[in-house]
């Protein structure tokens, strides 16, 4: 059904394990008024281990819902998610997911909130504080560590929630837009941070958004999702060297082509809905 | 540095009396007011004394058996005690609430009939169940204080934002370590404001049955009711003189209920800075 387009002439690296997997899946919701709105619908893909995929679509086309389904937050009605071959059933340490909100606990200090999830995972006392500060040194935030999070600004919210997901060492970090209501240069700056926290920790990645650029900046894979209700229609395999630049040829054809598809479904999904 | 540690110490000092000078105009104001409308003699002085009546009433009236001070500890201890049953019981029952959607629909709307049932209506009803005693204070105190604590507990576990819970979820937090942990904490400010509305409800019933006579030992609503007998010049001085102790005990317990909620509201940057 998908067709995947090598964008350079590089060897495809031998196949790693499938790390998560959606098989056939469906998901529906009803709406206030009690109709049945189908949001996903036969929806297929695997994500390999290590490997960085971007999801992008129309508004409303099931993006978070299928971010929602690979944390466990909720189940599919039809089909299996599977991590690692097995269906994921509930929420758990091993995948973190990261949303539009930072969602830090306010009552709780910038280092507490990082310890939060070390805490939850049992860590005696010493190796919490530990792993916490060293995460904060990474996201460059150790001088704000006793603040409390709404003394800190956007960009450096979105950090402590990046240290607090990476500090449990998931094996799959998950994001819903995460840099969404971030201004243009601040985005940039995360996008760099995360692509070096990615390359260093090498975890499975899958990240929801609505940007192109964003998706063919950081990803391995991008796929392209119809209007609701979402299935995969088109996939892009990105193999330019990293870190990319937009003035790459390569990247910026891509970027012009997922538009055009994206553009071409935009207009199809509101031809049907009469528009 | 010790410039720099001066203008710190009088700017706060200019803060203080920011803050303090609105309330001491308002007072003088009053004071003044009321001692020219004294002077003019147009009113009997047993219906309105000066205030200089009223502050010697306050004075000498202080100790001994019939005095302010043992009125006050009665009323306080009153308070603590019919509030500390109504928070622990309201809490429960706000849990409650949250828990079970039929208990929020039974017990929830109980809750809020009772809230539109001034508690002094309940007295009595509480005198014909548990006569002039204690027992029926308490009673007045506890149904006043359940029915804001409850509805308070219910509404600030309802508003914990969802972003929170699922973000805790996808750290692996859940059942009583998620309820614990998020849940409890994110739901503190405006728990908080529930207590503040709760014991200004008890401290109001409790004043009430006081006044007609209910319990055994002396609270300051007795000693109004006490004053009202003679109806003389100094028993009116009296009778100001012990809304004054009502209304400071009042200010007190509410700043210090302020002083905490501006704290809790503080360190999650909830306060709009004036």
């Amino acid at each position: 059904m998908t067709t995947s387009r090598a964008l350079s002439i590089v060897p495809e690296p031998e196949p790693r394990p499938v790390k998560l997997s959606f098989r056939g899946v469906g998901k529906s919701f009803t709406t206030g008024t009690g109709t049945e709105v189908a949001v996903l619908d036969d929806v297929t893909f695997d994500v390999r281990t290590g490997e960085f995929v971007c999801l992008i679509g129309p508004s409303g086309c099931g993006k978070s819902t299928i971010l929602n389904l690979l944390a466990g937050l909720e189940r599919p009605d039809a089909g299996e998610v599977a991590l690692d071959g097995r269906p994921i059933l509930e929420p758990g340490p091993d995948r973190a997911l990261l949303f539009q909100d930072p969602a830090l606990f306010p009552w709780l200090s910038v280092r507490e909130n990082v310890e939060y999830a070390l805490r939850l995972k049992g860590l005696g006392s010493d190796e919490i504080r530990e792993t916490a500060a060293s995460w904060l040194a990474k996201v460059r935030l150790s001088a704000f560590a006793d603040v409390q999070p709404h003394e800190l600004s956007g960009g450096m919210r979105h950090r402590a929630a990046l240290a607090r997901a990476l500090a449990c060492r998931p094996e799959v970090l998950l994001a819903d837009e995460p840099f969404g209501a971030l201004d243009a240069q601040m985005r940039e700056i995360l996008q760099k941070e995360l692509e070096l926290v990615w390359t260093e920790l090498g975890n499975t990645f899958v990240f929801v958004t609505h940007n192109v650029r964003e998706a063919v900046f950081l990803a391995d894979r991008v796929i392209v999702l119809s209007a609701r209700p979402g299935s995969p229609i088109e996939e892009y395999r990105i193999s330019t060297s990293r870190p990319r630049s937009f003035e790459d040829v390569l990247v910026a054809k891509v970027v012009l082509d997922i538009h055009e598809h994206l553009a071409k479904e935009v207009r199809r999904a509101a031809r049907e809905e009469g528009l | 540095m010790s410039t720099s540690r001066r203008r710190c110490g009088a700017l706060h000092a200019k803060r203080v009396f920011d803050r303090i000078w609105p309330r001491v105009a308002l007072l003088a104001t009053i004071l003044l007011v009321w001692w020219a409308v004294y002077e003019t003699g147009w009113i009997d002085p047993s219906k309105l004394p000066s205030p200089a009546d009223v502050w010697n009433a306050f004075t000498s009236n202080i100790t001994g058996s019939d005095g302010l001070l043992p009125a006050a500890r009665g009323s306080i201890i009153r308070l603590a005690f019919g509030l500390s049953v109504a928070v622990v019981v309201g809490t429960l029952i706000g849990f409650a609430m949250v828990a079970s959607v039929v208990v929020q629909r039974s017990v929830g709307t109980l809750m809020t009939a009772l809230q539109a049932l001034p508690s002094i209506a309940w007295l009595p009803l509480a005198i014909v169940w548990f006569g002039f005693t204690e027992r029926a204070v308490m009673f007045v105190v506890f149904i006043g204080g359940v029915p804001a604590v409850a509805i308070a507990t219910a509404i600030s576990i309802r508003q914990v934002p969802p972003t929170l819970i699922r973000a805790a979820r996808t750290m692996g937090a859940k059942g009583w370590t998620l309820q614990r942990t998020v849940v409890l904490q994110a739901c503190v400010p405006g728990y908080w404001t529930g207590l503040q509305q709760a014991w200004a409800v008890a401290w109001r019933a409790l004043l009430a049955a006081e006044i007609i006579r209910v319990g055994a030992a002396r609270g300051l609503g007795h000693l109004l009711e006490a004053s009202l007998l003679q109806a003389s010049a100094e028993d009116t001085a009296m009778l100001i003189a012990v809304m004054g102790v009502i209304v400071v005990i009042g200010l007190a317990i509410d700043s210090f209920f302020s002083v905490m909620d501006r704290r809790i509201r503080s360190k999650r940057g909830l306060l709009v800075p004036a």
